[in-house]
C-alpha cells in the first residue's frame, strides 16, 4: 500500500514537471517550429515570468526571514478583497506575468530580429545570460542568489499538502490543453500559414506581399509568453527560485531536446517530447549502479536524440501535412491525423 | 475612335525605371539602366549571364535597395519600398531558382498568397474563427482554380518541395496569380523544364495577358519562347539597356550579336 502511494506521489511529481516542459516546449514550437527563429535563450522568458510571479505574489520582504529585495506584491493579501473562495491572485499574477514576457519579446525582438539568424541565436544566448545576472547581481529586485522562498501555494488551502501534487499535475495537464488548443487555433490558421512560410523561404514570403519582421515579432512574442506562463507555473509549483534555476542546461537546452525527439512543427510532438526526455532523465535515476550516474543522463540524451535523428529525423511524431483539396473545409481547417 | 483610345492605352507605361544603378562593392551590376514595360505588353529581358536582369528584377521588387535611381509603377515612386509593399502596389515575380514553400503543400503555397486575409491577425484568428474559415472558403476556391488553370490539380495535396523544377516554375506563377497583380516579373520560367511542361508554360502566359490584361517582364534565355512571346525585346548587357526592338529587329542588331558572342 505505501509503495503504490510513492508510485503515485513520484508519478505526480514526475507530470508536474514534464508538464512545466511541456509548456515550455509549445513555446518553443511557435519559434522554432513553425517559425524558424533559432532560440536559444528560452531560460530568459522562464526566468522573466517566474520571477514576476514570484515578485507579484510574495508578501512584503522581511528582514528576519534574510530577505534583502525591496517589494513583493503579495498579491493573495491584496486580492483579499476580491477573494471569492477561490485563489484569483494566481491568474493575476500569471497575467502580470505574460505582460512582462510580451513587452520583453517585443522590445528584444524589434532589436534582434532582423539580425542574420545565427547573430539572432547568439543575441538569444546573450539575453539569457544577462536575465540571469541581473536576477543574481541585482538584490533589491529578487533577492540575488539567496532566492525567493516565501512564493504562496495556489490553492494551498484546498489540499493537504501530501496530496497536494496531485492536484498540481492534473491542474497542469488541464492548462496544457488549453494552451494546446489556442495555439492550434492560431497555427492552423492563415496567421499559422504565414509563419510556415516563413520557415521555409523569408524571401519568397517578404516577395508574397507578408511583412515578415511583423509576423516574425509575433511569433517571437507569442511563444514568450506561453514560456512566461510555463514559469509561472513552475514557480508555484516547486515555491522556491534563485537564479540557477536558470540555467542554460536544464531551462533551455532540455527543452530543445524534448521538442527535437517530439516532432518540431507539431504541438503534440512538443507536448509528447516533454514527457519523454524527462521520463528518462529522471527515471535513470532508479537504475542500479553506475548506470544511475548523473553523467549517464547526458548520454542516455545524447543516444536518444542520435536515435530520432537517424531513424525518424522529424521526431516522434512529426510535423503532419495540411490536405486541403479533397476536404470539407466547413468541417475544419486542421491536419489530418 | 474606340480603336484610337485603345492604341494610346497601348503606350502607356505601366513600369518605368530611370536611371537605375545597384553595385555589389565596385561591381555595377545595373549600371544607370533605364527602360520602360508598357502596360498590357508581354515584354522580354534578355541578355548575357551577369548582365544584371535578375538584379534588376530584385530592385524592382525592393528585394535590394537601388543605391540611385527611379522606378515607378502607374507614375508611383517605388525605389524605397519593401518587397510586401511594392507586392501590394501589384507587382510580383518568380524566381530564376524557384523559391517554393517545401514542406507545405501546393494548396498552401498559393493561400498564403492571398493579400487582406482577416485571419493573419491573430486576435481575429482566436475570436472570430466563423469570419476566418468564410474568407478560407473563398481562397481555397481561388487556389483550386488557380491550380485547375496551370493543370498541376492532381498535385495540389503534394509538397511543394517534391514538384519537379517545371511543376514550381508553373507553381510560382501560381502565386502570382493569387493577388490581381498588375506586372508578373518573371525570372527564366523556361530554364530546366521539360519540353511537355515548358509548352504549357508559354500557353499559360499568352493566356494570363490576354484573359487578365496583367503586364509581362519575362527574362529567358529560350530564344524560340522570346522571339515567339514577347513583343517588345530588350537587350541588357553590362547593366544597362543596349537595345529594344521586336524579334526581328533584335535578331539583326549588331550590338546585340556581340554582347552574345562576348566581343
Ligand atoms: N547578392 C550579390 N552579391 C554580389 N554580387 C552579386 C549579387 N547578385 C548578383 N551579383 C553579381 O551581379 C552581376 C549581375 O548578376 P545577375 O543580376 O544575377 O545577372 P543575370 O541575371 O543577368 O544573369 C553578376 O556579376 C553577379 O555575380
Ligand atoms: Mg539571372
Amino acid at each position: 500500500m505505501d509503495s503504490i502511494l510513492s508510485i503515485f506521489n513520484y508519478l505526480s511529481t514526475y507530470i508536474v514537471i514534464a508538464g512545466i516542459y511541456a509548456i515550455f516546449s509549445l513555446g518553443l514550437n511557435i519559434h522554432w517550429g513553425f517559425t524558424g527563429i533559432f532560440n536559444i535563450g528560452i531560460s530568459a522568458f522562464f526566468a522573466l515570468g517566474a520571477y514576476t510571479a514570484a515578485i507579484l505574489t510574495s508578501a512584503s520582504p522581511s528582514p528576519e526571514m534574510f530577505e534583502d529585495f525591496i517589494w513583493g506584491g503579495n498579491l493573495p493579501e491584496s486580492l483579499g478583497f476580491f477573494n471569492l473562495g477561490i485563489d484569483l491572485w494566481y491568474f493575476v499574477g500569471m497575467f502580470g506575468a505574460i505582460i512582462v514576457c510580451g513587452i520583453s519579446a517585443a522590445i528584444i525582438g524589434w532589436i534582434t530580429l532582423r539580425l542574420r539568424d545565427d547573430y539572432f541565436a547568439i543575441a538569444t544566448l546573450g539575453l539569457a545570460e544577462t536575465v540571469r545576472f541581473i536576477f543574481l547581481n541585482e538584490k533589491w529586485l529578487a533577492n540575488g542568489s539567496r532566492g525567493m522562498y516565501r512564493i504562496p501555494k495556489f490553492l494551498g488551502e484546498w489540499f493537504p499538502p501530501a496530496y497536494y501534487n496531485y492536484f498540481y499535475g492534473i491542474f497542469i495537464l488541464l492548462l496544457i490543453f488549453i494552451l494546446y488548443k489556442i495555439v492550434q487555433k492560431a497555427i492552423n490558421s492563415p496567421w499559422g500559414r504565414v509563419l510556415k512560410a516563413i520557415r521555409e523561404d523569408e524571401i519568397a514570403t517578404s516577395a508574397s506581399g507578408k511583412n515578415v519582421f511583423l509576423f516574425k515579432l509575433q511569433s517571437f512574442i507569442l511563444g514568450a509568453c506561453i514560456m512566461g506562463i510555463g514559469g509561472v507555473v513552475y514557480t508555484h509549483g516547486i515555491r522556491y527560485l534563485d537564479p540557477l534555476t536558470f540555467d542554460p542546461l536544464m531551462a533551455t537546452f532540455i527543452i530543445w531536446a524534448m521538442l527535437m525527439v517530439g516532432g518540431s512543427g507539431n504541438n503534440k510532438g512538443a507536448i509528447i517530447g516533454a514527457f519523454i526526455v524527462w521520463a528518462i532523465w529522471t527515471w535513470t535515476d532508479f537504475l542500479p549502479g553506475f548506470l544511475s550516474d548523473p553523467n549517464l543522463k547526458f548520454l542516455m540524451i545524447g543516444l536518444l536524440i542520435t536515435l530520432v535523428i537517424l531513424f525518424k529525423p522529424e521526431g516522434i511524431i512529426g510535423e503532419k501535412k495540411v490536405k486541403l483539396s479533397s476536404k470539407d473545409i466547413d468541417k475544419e481547417l486542421e491536419p489530418t491525423e | 475612335m474606340s480603336l484610337l483610345k485603345e492604341e494610346s492605352k497601348n503606350t502607356i507605361n505601366l513600369l518605368e525605371i530611370n536611371s537605375v544603378t545597384k553595385a555589389f562593392g565596385g561591381l555595377k551590376a545595373v549600371n544607370n539602366c533605364s527602360l520602360n514595360v508598357k502596360k498590357g505588353s508581354i515584354t522580354g529581358l534578355i541578355g548575357p549571364n551577369g548582365a544584371g536582369k535578375t538584379t534588376l528584377f530584385n530592385v524592382i521588387t525592393g528585394q535590394l535597395p537601388a543605391d540611385k535611381g527611379q522606378i515607378l509603377i502607374d507614375g508611383e515612386n517605388i525605389e524605397k519600398l519593401p518587397p510586401h509593399i511594392t507586392h501590394s502596389k501589384g507587382i510580383v515575380r518568380t524566381f530564376q531558382i524557384p523559391r517554393e514553400l517545401k514542406r507545405m503543400t501546393v494548396l498552401e503555397n498559393l493561400m498564403v498568397v492571398k493579400t487582406n486575409q482577416s485571419g493573419e491577425n491573430l486576435f481575429t484568428t482566436w475570436l472570430n474563427p466563423w469570419k476566418v474559415k468564410q474568407e478560407e472558403k473563398a481562397n481555397l476556391k481561388k487556389a483550386e482554380e488557380t491550380l485547375e488553370f496551370l493543370r498541376l490539380s492532381h498535385l495540389a495535396d503534394e509538397y511543394a518541395g517534391n514538384l519537379s523544377t517545371g511543376q514550381k516554375k508553373l507553381l510560382e506563377i501560381g502565386r502570382t496569380l493569387m493577388s490581381d497583380p498588375k506586372i508578373i516579373l518573371l525570372d527564366e520560367p523556361a530554364a530546366g523544364v521539360n519540353p511537355t511542361l515548358m509548352n504549357n508554360i508559354v500557353e499559360r502566359i499568352e493566356e494570363i495577358s490576354k484573359e487578365f490584361k496583367i503586364t509581362f517582364l519575362i527574362i529567358e534565355h529560350n530564344m524560340e519562347i522570346i522571339m515567339n512571346l514577347c513583343d517588345p525585346i530588350i537587350v541588357m548587357s553590362d547593366g544597362s539597356k543596349l537595345a529594344e526592338g521586336n524579334a526581328k529587329s533584335i535578331r539583326n542588331n549588331k550590338d546585340v550579336i556581340d554582347a552574345y558572342l562576348g566581343k
